[in-house]
């Protein structure tokens, strides 16, 4: 069963998949879903022999093309909608071990395009109105297969969060006539102390107002709502400021960092946002390489996160992280 | 690692200095969607045109 029910305190949409109890659960390699199917092995959600880059269908779905009608009705104040919608796999590679880190930058340029394709093709779809790219990493964070992959919902609302940047966004632009993510960027650019990695197209810092320690976000120093609107110099750009940041938090305390990535694009629901700016934001959980910060009750029950630590303190520990940067972001010595 | 090499099939979506990427969707036995993505290196294109282009020739 799946549904959309309204939240009339919050104003928004609350989805239930109650399918989604039965999802596998971090299954023994032999028995990845996520592999390619084996000549005479046990089908597997891929039924051909091996892939370079896979998207398909999530088998336990939040939101789905085709819903089935909600089950319960809904009332005046709280009204119940069809969980229309798509929600994606992504596999990155056929490679069971490993994670997105140990792909190359070829391979995460690959992988850009092929976010761009979904975020195309999914965009096109009536009933979207918002395409949501992410990936979750590690088991802290939650993830159920270990298969090096994300995911892709394409909600038919614009998400809450998003609805609140858009806003934020909308506001600046029409008291400065500016775009309020240049202008962040440019305050970055003017102190410095923030930032983690910089090449021609993009900027990684550790924001002002980060709400996780370790949080990191990657913004393209050109003006652009999407993927789409990438040049093949751009795409690469992206690839490679990826790459570092992703090694940066490996190397950071030695061990595989786990983290959220999110995709923060203009909405799809053909409505103009030219004031919007495209960028991705990770969260790691952790503080320390033992202790995570938790979603405790002022985060959750008031919405208001509090930090234990200075964003100028992480982002120079995390220059100082291989692959190390300078002051200004730059590499110290070319990767690989 | 894999040892089988991807279809190089389906429809044409993008292409850089290095290779063109290929999209190919098809259904799943219980009706999901899913689509594959290779990714053919330029140098391997040419040479399959100039091969095809020998061959129509012949």
């Amino acid at each position: 069963m799946s549904e959309l029910r309204w939240h009339p305190i919050l104003r928004e949409w609350v989805m239930t998949a109650t399918h989604r109890q039965d999802r596998t659960f971090l299954p023994p390699a032999d028995h990845c879903p996520l592999c390619p199917t084996k000549p005479g092995g046990l089908p597997t959600e891929v039924p051909e022999p091996t892939y370079e880059i896979v998207a398909f269908d999530n088998r336990f779905p939040s939101l789905q093309p085709r819903p089935p009608e909600p089950a319960v009705a809904g009332t005046a104040l709280c009204p119940v909608q069809k969980a229309q919608g798509v929600c994606e796999v992504i596999l990155y590679t056929p490679q069971h071990e490993g994670t997105l880190t140990d792909r190359s930058v070829d391979d995460i340029e690959k992988l850009v395009y092929v976010w761009t394709d979904r975020f195309d093709q999914l965009s096109s779809l009536d009933y979207v109105k918002y395409v949501f790219i992410f990936e979750n990493k590690g088991k802290v964070i939650g993830v159920t297969l270990e298969h090096p992959h994300g995911q892709i919902y394409a909600y038919p609302f614009i998400p809450p969060r998003l609805e609140r940047e858009l806003e934020s966004a909308r506001l600046h632009f029409e008291a400065k006539r500016s775009c309020l993510f240049c202008d962040l960027m440019r305050e970055e650019l003017d102190d410095g102390r923030r930032i983690v990695y910089a090449n021609e197209a993009f900027l990684a810092v550790v924001p002002f107002y980060a709400r996780f320690p370790y949080e990191v976000h990657i913004t393209s120093r050109r003006h652009m709502g999407a993927l789409t609107d990438m040049t093949p110099a751009e795409k690469r750009s992206l690839a490679e400021a990826l790459k570092v940041v992703l090694l940066k938090y490996d190397n950071l305390w030695g061990f595989s960092m786990p983290y959220m990535m999110v995709m923060h694009p203009r909405p799809s629901d053909g409505g103009n946002y030219e004031y919007f700016h495209f960028h991705i934001e990770f969260y790691p959980p952790h503080r320390t390489p033992e202790k995570l910060k938790y979603l405790a009750g002022s985060e959750a029950g008031a919405g208001a996160f509090i930090n234990d630590t200075l964003a100028e303190e992480k982002a120079a520990e995390l220059r100082e992280a291989f692959p190390q940067t300078t002051k200004d972001g730059l590499l110290k010595a070319q990767i690989e | 690692m894999s040892e089988t090499k991807p279809k190089s099939e389906g429809e044409i979506v993008a292409s850089n200095d290095r290779w063109i990427m290929r999209r190919r969707t098809k259904k799943k036995d219980d009706g999901r969607t899913i689509t594959y993505y290779t990714f053919q290196p330029l140098n391997e294109v040419q040479r399959t045109k100039s091969s095809e282009g020998e061959a129509s020739d012949v």
